[in-house]
């Protein structure tokens, strides 16, 4: 069963239903499903969740207020009250993250965030967004982030472009981040329950292993969504605020 | 609590009894502090790396454009590095 059978093989991209758009391929992959049953997912625990608005909450309810209150404390915390304008994004960001770390849990799926390009998609939008808020706020007044206070006169030139590497290099650590984690632990995944089938007998032990894997990627799973959404926060907080 | 037909206790009867049922002393560490710990541990590394990354990027195409290799992708790659260090600096006092 392991024969023939690379760790790899499970971050397949295959097209479903080939198509193409003006030369371009725009075939719906196992990838497109999987981001749609994401998203499925995620709008119906939220509109279950919301269905009764019960005073009281009931399990679903529970859930999804649970979620909401969640994201907007780390809204609030984290880049501010006025912040709050852009709750909408930063959470359909979390759910749309969560979800897919969490459907990648699921045996046979397919995980959508550990492809670097689909996360590296959402890190530049947010990073986009967060500097043209910046602009529209502060206009060019913006650029003293890259400079900051009490840097000795001597340092500035050296210090502004190390701050311009650091504030470029942001969406690159926020979707490695991402993206790394995904891989290096559903590639762990497939490797220990290889060792199950091989060692026969003694597969046991790996198993055990793997059960404890298995939950602690779940963990991992709602960590990096909680990171991804810690740090827009904290890239929108920069962006409002100047330091 | 004569009989079994007693009223239901009110909310503040309930509580005193959920205070009076709540283990006493230091709390433990709560989920929230626990992923925030676990948070800052996963974000350093990636920090420095992409730091540097951006620098070497930035290093190689000003080498490629004006013929002047490999000044500047060494220059730049340390600017990254600084550029990363920097970033876990200031992240570690943020949060």
């Amino acid at each position: 069963m392991s024969q023939g059978h690379s760790p790899l093989s499970q971050f397949e991209v295959y097209p479903l239903l080939p198509m193409t758009l003006g030369g371009a391929d725009v075939s719906f992959t196992n990838a497109s499903l999987w981001m749609l049953i994401a998203i499925v997912l995620a709008t119906s625990v939220m509109m279950l969740g919301v269905r009764k608005r019960a005073l009281v909450p009931g399990r679903w309810q529970s859930v999804s207020e649970l979620m909401v209150e969640f994201v907007s404390n780390i809204v609030r915390e984290n880049a501010g009250k006025e912040a709050m304008r852009f709750f909408p994004l930063i959470f359909s960001l979390f759910m749309f993250i969560l979800f897919c770390n969490l459907a990648g849990m699921l045996p046979k799926s397919f995980t959508v965030t550990s492809h670097i390009i689909v996360t590296f998609a959402m890190a530049a939008c947010v990073f986009i967004g967060v500097t043209v808020i910046g602009f529209i706020q502060h206009g060019l007044h913006f650029f003293s982030l890259f400079l900051p206070k009490g840097t000795p006169a001597w340092m500035a030139p050296i210090m502004v472009v190390i701050e311009m590497i650091s504030y470029l290099a942001r969406p690159f650590s926020l979707s490695i981040r991402l993206a790394a984690n995904m891989l290096a632990g559903h590639v762990l995944l497939k490797i220990l329950a290889g060792f199950v089938v091989m060692m026969g007998a003694f597969g046991i032990l790996p198993f055990g292993f793997l059960l404890i894997i298995t939950g602690f990627e779940i963990f991992i799973a709602c960590l990096q969504a909680y990171i991804f959404t810690l740090l827009t926060c904290i890239y929108l907080h920069d962006a409002i605020h100047l330091h | 609590m004569t009989d079994s037909k007693t009223p239901p206790p009110s909310l503040e009867e309930l509580q005193k009894k959920i205070d009076q049922l709540t283990p006493q002393g230091t709390p433990d560490a709560t989920s929230s502090e626990v992923a925030g710990a676990a948070a800052k541990a996963m974000r350093l590394g990636t920090e420095l790396m992409a730091g540097a990354l951006v620098g070497c990027f930035i290093g190689y195409w000003i080498d490629k454009s004006a013929t002047t290799s490999p000044i500047f992708l060494i220059v730049f790659t340390l600017l990254g590095f600084a550029a990363g260090v920097r970033n876990i600096i200031r992240n570690m006092d943020k949060v």
